[in-house]
């Protein structure tokens, strides 16, 4: 899944995590905020929006990291921005 | 080559046009179903109105003005997966400006296409021409533009190169298609489309066809990439998918813990 691979390693970039513990992090929170039984290949902008913005703030908050309103901006920009992939990593 | 083999040729060509759109338009079709994206069934219901539009004219006979209100219509909805698929819920206002003015001149261009069915003359003739020159070149352009910025932003980072081909593709082919549309003023006002006793309206079939089955093949190469050829992509470019280790949800939070630990003892030191 390559959107969640390109927000991974923003993530990683901002709180200093290894690439594969920032991608299970937002694994988790996908999972947290969609739930266990859609498959990451039916996620759409809205899904990683939604996710970011409330698992993944919850996540982050409960690791005590720092600055996280200005983490998710960066990772809510660089969604937006770049919002084509999520169509574009599919079949 | 005599004319009849060259125009027999050209009409071959056409009808390659005419199967891939409705092929790819059900393709992209049953993978919006598959995969639920809305921008997918966009650009599929696009390509299945312009076979239909095409097949109207050629197989059923409908005319040139009905295969161009189709064609209309589907570009429009090629304008409006542009818009979903790189721009939704983006805050600036020029995406959506640009949207608002592809259905303006979708209007207008099936109104002057309606309108020279009335009124056959140069001025109704050249009106529609400028319409449907700014429409393709806006929704072409659009898509081109959307998917080369894209790309760009994206060349340099670690994403599988099949996807940056995909962007590639899909950006170049868009750029050339709609200048077919230039050569509609080849044309002139008193003849029709593909009319084979006029040579500059046959050169304006012959730009047409052309430009549209290298658009329609690129298509079809970007959105069905088969697997096999993006394991070849992905291994020439030496691309590895990322491998996420399997671990349980106390483990990973456990493992973000000690590396935030330890850039954080960094930090201090």
């Amino acid at each position: 899944m390559e959107m969640i691979k390109y927000l991974s390693i923003i993530l990683a970039e901002e709180i200093k995590l290894s690439p594969s513990a920032s991608s299970g992090l937002i694994r988790l929170a996908i999972k947290d905020e969609i739930g266990p039984f859609t498959p990451l290949h039916h996620l759409n902008l809205s899904d990683y929006k939604t996710s970011c913005e409330n698992a993944l703030r919850r996540r982050l908050s409960k690791l005590g990291v720092v600055n996280i309103d200005q983490i998710i901006k960066r990772l809510m920009i660089e969604l937006i921005k770049n919002q084509s992939l999520a169509t574009m990593e599919k079949f | 080559m005599d004319t009849t083999m060259i125009l027999a040729l050209f009409t071959v060509l056409l009808w390659i046009i005419l199967i891939d759109n409705l092929l790819l338009g059900i393709f992209l079709l049953i993978r919006a179903y598959q995969v639920k994206f809305n921008n997918l069934y966009s650009i599929g219901i696009g390509f299945v109105i312009i076979f239909v539009g095409l097949f109207g004219n050629l197989v059923l006979g409908y005319g040139s003005s009905v295969q161009d209100i189709f064609i209309t219509i589907g570009y429009f909805f090629i304008g409006l997966f542009t818009y979903l698929t790189f721009h939704k819920q983006k805050v600036d206002y020029s995406s959506k400006l640009i949207l608002y003015l592809i259905v303006i001149i979708s209007f207008a261009r099936i109104l002057f296409i309606i309108a020279r069915t009335i009124y056959v003359g140069p001025t109704t003739f050249y009106f529609l021409l400028v319409t449907i020159n700014c429409h393709t070149f806006l929704v072409f352009f659009w898509l081109g533009w959307s998917s080369f910025s894209t790309y760009k932003r994206l060349r340099d980072h670690e994403i599988a190169p099949w996807i940056k081909m995909r962007y590639k593709i899909i950006s170049v082919v868009s750029f050339f298609f709609p200048f077919h549309a230039i050569s509609f003023f080849l044309i002139p006002w008193y003849s029709d489309w593909a009319d084979p006793s006029n040579l500059l309206s046959f050169i304006q079939f012959a730009v047409t066809v052309i430009l549209s089955l290298i658009f329609i093949i690129g298509m079809i190469i970007a959105w069905v990439i088969p697997k096999k050829l993006k394991n070849y992509l992905n291994r020439k470019k030496g691309y590895k998918p990322s491998e996420d280790r399997d671990l349980s949800e106390n483990e990973l939070m456990k493992l973000a813990q000690d590396q935030l630990q330890e850039a954080d003892n960094h930090g201090n030191d």
